[in-house]
């Protein structure tokens, strides 16, 4: 029992090494082969040596051993969980976690995926460019998506206000840069500061009261900072519901630095999975779990319920202001909207289609909703000589289809997945 | 009876529900060691007396007070650390943690630190889950889904769960309905020995005279919210106004 404690510990240690060394061997490569810019020195000539190699338009080494090692990796799980020997750690970690390392892989893959297939570069307007910015847009919203269903899935705890902590991270961290010249990380700290206290008062006002109510007191909540944020009162500082932009630094400019923005999004996306995980396989998330079956009967076990939600709450709220402050910065500016009913409303049914309280549901449904949204909007179909412009009907067709996800899938895709697999073991 | 300080006393305990007094003027003691049963007619207020008592309701009137300490604005979960543990009329296990899990979360989180929280529960304490369910012949049944357990497992559990924390009073509400009689000895069996052994004390809401004859020193019975009678399990057998209430009334 200890012992596979152990494996398992050590493994998990060992799966993530592994996926940062593979992480590395294309760019030293691209380091290794490329050539530096003419009249650039030091770590600026060092970088442009890699940059020469990988973005480069079309397929790319980097690209290739990016492919090469996902391939590998799926296949190296795929032995793993079939062959069993236990105590390897390392066979044991890549049980575990190699699904999770192959998406992870696939998706530092994807830009150079992009480019090699539209001919286009990683790293310049093109193509590639722009699905990036798609991506980029799904990770942050695959955070506010698993900070919702940690709410909402795991605790029970059904907000509709969850646009308050997006909204006000992008706000907080525009407004400061831009009015008090905060430097970028005290601008970050202090929005996300300002999601801790939005996430106490929610907590200690509205946890008293229970179900819809606490879901309805949220939504108003919310709705004052979109008011606020839109309000003609305060136009000189936030534009009122025109917005407001900000300038970022060089190296989180999303326009300039695209490439490294989406990998900053995704690692940041990975951290938030892994971190709602870890807490759920703990003791306290146990006991979350266990309040939202029955809380009357976990208070019975010595467990101040409420102390628990409010944990769950703050660090919800951490991981939605978190998205926010992406958000903002991705933008170079916020407007009212970010405060609007639209970011409550997406993670929720990106977690409804993913499967409410699996891990990986909700960044499966944000994907699902926001790449499907983007494939219709530029998509006319042509049956014989009638043509029909799906892009503009976009909205009521990803409408369909969201109610033919739920239909097949009551318990959301990953959800009902994993009980029919259950169901098969078992049976 | 030595006089002593009660384990558990209510004096005067009150709850009204609307205009219906459920729990009406009721005083009780329970002293350290006793088994003390609670009987009654159904909808006689037994299980809102026990809510009162863990605190899951507040009550109109009256004072609760538990090893000497007034708990009668305490939250359920203070009494519990306390060391008052109870079990549910309705089964309240987690129907899809595994058994072990059920017990497991039963016994974390004595106020400590949320870092402790973060990680795994003490060798310990999976030790203690270990023996207590094959104390309630559950151990076989350890890593099955509590939903998957029958009726009498699930009490059993539910008796287990209360365990774990080492309490020293476990109030039970109705642990023997819908459980066949061999289980039935189970369960008086492992109160008696936990009573006599470990010296717990217990508060019983039962239906079944012969487990509350068996176990029982002493018994109060509620009628309509009110203290009809207490004594000895043959007094109160032989009590007129309880064979009045319970059968008088069908
Ligand atoms: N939460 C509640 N709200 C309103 N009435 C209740 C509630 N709980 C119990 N009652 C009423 O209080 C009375 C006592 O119920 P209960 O304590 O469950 O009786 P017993 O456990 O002795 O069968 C019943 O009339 C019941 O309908
Ligand atoms: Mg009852």
């Amino acid at each position: 029992m200890t012992t596979s404690l152990l494996a398992k510990r050590s493994g998990g240690r060992l799966a993530l090494l592994l996926a940062l060394a593979l992480l590395l061997i294309p760019y030293l490569h691209a380091l290794a082969t490329g050539q530096p810019e003419t009249g650039s020195a030091g770590l600026a000539a060092l970088h442009s040596r890699a940059e020469s190699v990988y973005c480069a338009k079309g397929s790319t080494p980097t690209g290739t051993i990016l492919l090469v090692e996902t391939l590998l990796i799926a296949v190296a799980t795929l032995l793993a969980r079939g062959w069993k020997t236990h105590g390897n750690p390392l066979q044991e970690g890549l049980a575990r976690h190699g699904p999770y390392l192959f998406v992870f892989l696939l998706l530092t893959t994807i830009p150079f995926l992009l480019a090699w297939r539209t001919g286009s570069s990683a790293c310049t307007r093109g193509k590639a460019f722009f699905w990036e910015s798609v991506f980029i847009d799904v990770f942050i919203l695959a955070i506010l998506a698993i900070s919702y269903n940690l709410l909402f899935g795991f605790a029970g705890i059904v907000s509709f206000g969850h646009a308050a902590f997006f909204g006000m991270g992008a706000y907080t961290v525009g407004l400061l840069m831009k009015h008090l010249a905060f430097p970028w990380v005290a601008a970050v700290i202090v929005a996300l500061l300002v999601g801790v206290v939005i996430a106490l008062i929610k907590g200690v006002v509205g946890l008293r009261i229970r179900g819809l109510y606490f879901a309805l007191f949220t939504l108003a909540f919310a709705e004052v900072f979109f008011l606020l944020a839109g309000n003609r009162i305060l136009v000189d500082i936030t534009g009122a519901e025109d917005g407001f932009t900000f300038a970022v630094p060089d190296f989180l400019n999303m326009t300039k630095n695209r490439l490294f923005f989406y990998y900053l999004t995704l690692v940041l996306m990975a951290l938030a999975f892994w971190l709602v995980r870890r807490l759920m396989g703990s003791p306290t998330g146990q006991v979350l779990r266990a309040l939202r079956d029955n809380e009357e009967r976990a208070r019975m076990l010595g467990y101040n319920t409420f102390t628990f939600k409010l944990i769950a709450l703050v660090l919800a709220g951490i991981l939605a202001t978190g998205a926010g402050v992406l958000r903002g910065i991705a933008l170079k500016g916020a407007s009212p909207n970010v405060l609007g009913v639209g970011f409550t409303f997406d993670p929720l049914l990106a977690t409804i289609i993913g499967g409410i309280g699996t891990f990986s549901g909700p960044v499966l449904g944000v994907f699902i909703l926001r790449l499907v949204e983007q494939m219709l909007r530029d998509t006319v179909l042509t049956l014989g000589s009638v043509q029909i412009d799906i892009g503009e009907r976009w909205a009521l067709i990803l409408g369909v289809i969201f109610i033919i996800i739920v239909l097949a899938f009551p318990k959301g895709i990953v959800g009902t997945l994993q009980e029919q697999y259950r169901r098969r073991k078992g049976g | 009876m030595v006089q002593q300080q009660p384990l558990l006393e209510g004096r005067n305990v009150t709850k009204y529900f609307g205009g219906l007094a459920a729990v009406h003027h009721v005083d009780f003691a329970v002293y350290p060691g006793e088994i003390v049963g609670l009987v009654g007619p159904n909808g006689s207020g037994k299980t809102t007396l026990f809510n009162c008592l863990s605190r899951i309701l507040p009550i109109n009137e009256g004072e609760i007070y538990f090893k000497g300490k007034n708990i009668t604005h305490a939250k359920p979960y203070q009494v519990a650390h306390m060391g008052l543990a109870r079990t549910f009329q309705v089964i309240r296990v987690y129907r899809k943690m595994t058994v072990l899990q059920n017990m497991l979360i039963s016994r974390q989180w004595r106020g400590e630190g949320i870092l402790k929280m973060l990680r795994p529960s003490s060798k310990a304490t999976h030790e203690r889950a270990r023996q207590l369910l094959d104390f309630l012949l559950l151990g076989h049944l350890m890593h099955e889904p509590a939903g998957h357990l029958s009726g009498g497992q699930r009490r059993l559990l539910e008796i287990g769960m209360a365990l774990m924390p080492d309490p020293d009073i476990i109030l039970l509400d109705e642990a023997t309905s819908g459980i066949n009689p061999t289980l039935i000895e189970t369960i008086k069996d492992r109160i008696r020995q936990l009573n006599r052994q470990e010296g717990k004390t217990f508060l019983l809401i039962e239906h079944n005279i012969d487990f509350i004859s068996d176990l029982c020193s002493r018994v109060y019975v509620l009628d309509f919210g009110e203290k009809l009678a207490e004594g000895t399990p043959e007094e109160i057998k032989n009590n007129p106004a309880v064979i009045e209430a319970y059968f008088g009334a069908e």
